[in-house]
């Protein structure tokens, strides 16, 4: 006990010091020719799936990690079906290249079971091996025995190294891929990092799953999985054991995604034993999660939308219509969205809450978006050629289309931008720890969100926006400062720029969530700038948008309902004039009319499905900055 | 009269043994795809390509299902579903998610179910993990490339390797209906204010790729415009249009991207290689598996010929 104490004081002493420190001797010296003190935006992936995950190769996925860097640099990569010569049917390019993407396999791959069922291995003929191939129960027993102890089986060598080294070839695959695709020169075209996704569930098989995000080359020899660490408490403990205190350099963070999905499982306050979470444990979460993903492929998590929150109607957006994986494929499982399924804004208010009650947040988190693409094509996130992520896909070419390329509910994904430097793993891993980072729906939408307490009301007319930004608070991801004065409200200075090759914008809200004396949770939702009543609107009989929006928004506000002792929690969300979405261009390409039954043709029922939402409004979602008032 | 017997026998014997050692080992039947799994092939097929596969392209679909079976025959003759955890625990979650009447907890029982109704050949999730497990196997150690394999590859791939042209400049931005009257006007008097941009004014080194990104398309080519001559670059240059209004520019540098050398790229060029390594063994090692299978067809289907006469190659 007393060691682990002070392995956790060291932990903290490395995420409060050494860290910062390493991070500072990281990006003084400007590598990239491109740098900015005042920060630049770059837009990224960081969560691809790739021929590795099991989940991608059932649906014919042959994209190799280093292929799927060389798509998000842009060059084309072919798509399923596949001809008998092995060549590809469909293919993909992005028409603008990510600046960064991280390659995210899921980690139940490797192990030791690797090393027992590899001929000529070294431990291949060993009695235990022997026992797994021909008693697999029994040695299932023997394994779990043996690792609950903490040890390694006979067979691995005194320090566990030889089964270590059998489940290296794809983790080693992965690194080298990421290796290869980085460009750390002068040029700073691209940024690689290495990962892996840590693929959690619970028994109800509600998801848990997190991508696990390295800052370097310093990582473990092997990924922790889910069958080495089966549940988030175990996996942050191992993080900080092997990663943080037991490599030079080594620095990692954890990215949790579909919280939408996971019955409320991923935001728990207590532990595994079912004690409620200490500061401790608050502490080491909140060093390891920083971002989670707030939108991808499948669904937003942002917040809840139904009968127990309607109010708030930009929340139907890419909401999936079941709470837990197993509700898609099992009907009787299925059960609708509930506003404790672990949606953002409520986590975020819980934290608030144990922020109160143990003296600090576990769920500080920052917000960003990805694909969760599992054909292999980081920021594939156009609307208009979408060809499935799940693999199932259209062709890209002249032909129209037959069906749906992937099931109604899901969604290009998005994107994910981190405010840094200059492009290199230093630079962008420290805007992801400082959570300076926010979510696109798939638009490269501009968007900075500053918090402070004295900004000048003519700060959008300046400049220097950037500059007096800093200068006067913090950016998005940021806690408040201190205010000047008691009597003193927050402000808030949002811009927002469009997508250069999207449409215009319609409106900025700034969303605030808080909590009051007794702990209950209350959010509003403000109209900040632009016009939600704009007049834009589209067509769904041809896609084609009408009105117009705005350029760039830019707004300085103040809370007008502020309270000084209630904590709280503010983002931005920026909207783009409506537009029809994947699924109803498709169904317009085949010729759908869903008042004459006979136009719908094969794989295209759910055009005309009760489900089927056919205009969305594309977004981003700032991180938050929150206010804790003073002790 | 005994002895010349026995010596017979023995002789028999031996010969009957050599031959049986010599021969090739006995095949293991492969069963064909059938008239269902033809029909979802074709249906998939119509709906990933919006087209009827042609009758080649049908024959491709039954080859390629017919080598799937041979690879999943594979694994299961070496054992793989057993030993594999992933494939086990999907099998005993099948067999007790289909079969309600099973003890939960007697994961055995579970296990002969699963056995019983065949799903480590029909279940698809079963079926890709045990293929991705022989791959795995197969192809993990892709060997070395030659110093002369990687040159060749870089002289190959000299178009994608090279890197994309870059800009520095300094930028004044015009917004709104008048952005480029006002433009005008501004490059007169010599410092012009112009309108903030969230995207900065200074930029540095900075590729033709990301201002694309960040501007659009017609600013690139707006500063392709310009000139780059010493004297003209001093004074501001424009306006050139943006996806956001209009920009005065000064001090436009642009610097022509080069092929880096084959030093700094050996490393990414080996990557390379050993992917297009991984697929030559993963192809190889399937060639050489079919010496071991013979083709059975499938008892409900006219398509089995097809399939077996796709597969009379490497069969």
């Amino acid at each position: 006990m007393k060691a682990l104490s002070s392995k956790v004081v060291l932990a903290v002493l490395y995420a409060g010091i050494v860290s910062p420190l390493l991070a500072i001797a990281a990006t003084s010296p400007p590598p990239c020719e491109h740098f900015s003190s005042l920060r630049q935006p770059f837009f990224g992936d960081t969560h691809v799936h790739t021929r590795y995950s099991l989940d991608a190769s059932t649906q014919g996925t042959r994209t190799s990690p280093e292929q799927a860097y060389r798509f998000a640099r842009g060059e084309r990569i072919g798509i399923q079906p596949w001809t008998e010569e092995g060549e590809p049917l469909r293919s993909l390019q992005l028409a603008r290249p990510l600046d960064f993407a991280v390659v995210t396999d899921h980690a139940e791959l490797f192990g030791e079971v690797h090393l027992c069922n590899t001929p000529g291995s070294a431990a291949y003929s060993s009695w235990q091996c022997k026992v797994y191939r021909g008693w697999p129960r029994a040695a299932f027993f023997m394994f779990n025995t043996v690792a609950s102890r903490g040890q390694r089986l006979g067979m691995c060598g005194e320090d566990g190294t030889v089964c270590r080294e059998a489940g290296l070839s794809v983790w080693e695959e992965m690194q080298q891929a990421a290796e290869a695709a980085y460009d750390p020169g002068e040029n700073c075209q691209f940024t690689s990092f290495i990962g892996y996704e840590w693929t959690g569930a619970t028994e109800n098989v509600a998801n848990l799953h997190r991508n696990i995000i390295f800052r370097n080359t310093k990582v473990p020899r092997l990924p922790i999985s889910f069958v080495d660490a089966p549940s988030a408490e175990q996996l942050w403990q191992r993080l900080e054991q092997e990663c943080l205190l037991g490599i030079e350099r080594c620095d990692v963070l954890v990215i949790p995604h579909n919280s939408n999905l996971s019955d409320g499982q991923m935001f728990l306050t207590h532990r595994d034993d079912g004690r409620p979470m200490t500061a401790e444990d608050a502490r080491r979460r909140q060093q390891l999660e920083r971002l989670v993903e707030v939108m991808q492929h499948k669904g937003s998590s942002e917040c809840y939308f139904g009968p127990a929150n309607a109010e708030d109607e930009l929340c139907a957006f890419e909401q999936l219509p079941y709470d837990k994986f197993s509700g898609k494929f099992y009907g009787f499982l299925k059960q609708p969205p509930q506003p404790d399924d672990g949606f953002l804004r409520e986590s975020l208010r819980e934290g608030l809450r144990q922020q109160q009650k143990i003296g600090v947040n576990p769920f500080k988190l920052g917000f960003i978006a990805s694909t969760d693409t599992h054909i292999g094509a980081p920021g594939a996130v156009s609307e208009t050629s979408f060809l499935g992520h799940g693999g199932a896909g259209e062709p890209a070419g002249d032909e129209v289309p037959a069906g749906l390329p992937d099931d109604l509910e899901f969604n290009p994904g998005g994107l994910a931008v981190l405010w840094a430097e200059q492009n290199n793993r230093d630079s962008l891993f420290e805007a992801m720890r400082r959570r300076e980072a926010y979510g696109t729906s798939g638009p490269r939408i501009t968007l900075r969100f500053f918090g402070g307490w004295n900004y000048s009301a003519g700060l959008c007319e300046s400049p220097d926006f950037a500059a007096r930004g800093y200068a006067g608070g913090v950016p998005m991801g940021g806690d408040l400062p201190r205010p000047s004065s008691i009597t003193a409200a927050p402000q808030f200075a949002v811009a927002a720029l469009k997508d250069p090759d999207g449409r215009d914008l319609q409106r900025v809200q700034i969303i605030k969530g808080w909590i009051d004396g007794d702990g209950a949770g209350h959010e509003t939702v403000y109209e900040v700038a632009g016009n939600p009543n704009n007049g834009a609107s589209v067509d769904t009989t041809t896609c084609m948008e009408r009105g117009q929006g705005f350029t760039n928004l830019c707004q300085v506000w103040r809370d007008p309902d502020f309270s000084p002792g209630k904590p709280a929690y503010y983002y931005a969300r920026v909207v783009e004039n409506p537009s029809c979405r994947w699924s109803q261009r498709i169904c317009i390409a085949n010729g759908v009319d869903c008042k004459d039954p006979s136009t719908i043709g094969e794989g295209l029922e759910a055009c005309c499905s009760d489900e089927h939402r056919p205009v969305i409004q594309e977004r981003a979602w700032s991180s938050p900055i929150w206010y804790t008032p003073a002790p | 009269m005994i002895r010349p017997l026995c010596w017979l026998l023995l002789l028999g014997a031996v010969l009957a043994l050599g031959l049986d050692m010599l021969a090739p080992p006995a095949k293991r039947p492969v069963l064909a795809p059938d008239t269902m799994t033809e029909h979802q092939l074709l249906s998939q097929w119509r709906r990933q390509t919006g087209r009827q596969a042609t009758e080649a392209e049908r024959r491709a679909l039954l080859a390629d299902a017919l080598e799937q079976n041979m690879l999943v025959e594979e694994a299961l003759a070496q054992g793989l579903h057993r030993t594999d955890p992933v494939a086990r625990h999907r099998l005993l979650q099948l067999a007790a998610f289909l079969d309600r009447d099973l003890d939960q907890a007697n994961s055995e029982q579970q296990w002969q179910r699963a056995l019983q109704l065949g799903l480590e050949r029909s279940d698809p999730m079963v079926r890709q993990r045990l293929q991705q497990l022989l791959r795995l196997r197969v192809s993990s150690q892709p060997g070395e490339p030659t110093e002369r394999e990687l040159r060749a590859l870089y002289q190959q791939r000299t178009k994608q390797l090279r890197e994309p042209d870059r800009f520095s400049f300094e930028q004044r931005f015009f917004a709104g209906d008048d952005g480029y009257e006002r433009a005008l006007k501004g490059r007169s008097v010599g410092e012009p204010a112009g309108d903030p941009l969230l995207l900065g004014q200074q930029f540095s080194q900075v590729s033709g790729v990301q201002l694309r990104s960040r501007f659009g398309e017609t600013f690139v080519a707006g500063l392709q415009q310009l000139s780059i001559d010493g004297a003209a670059r001093q004074g501001w240059q424009g306006p050139v249009k943006s996806a956001y209004g209009w920009h005065l520019i000064r001090g436009l540098q642009r610097e022509n991207g080069q092929v880096p050398s084959f030093e700094s790229v050996r490393r990414r060029l080996q990557n390379e290689w050993e992917s297009v390594s991984r697929q030559r063994q993963w192809r190889d090692y399937i060639e050489t598996l079919w010496q071991r299978y013979w083709v059975v067809a499938a008892p409900d289907s006219a398509a089995a010929a097809a399939a077996r006469s796709a597969s009379d190659g490497p069969g």
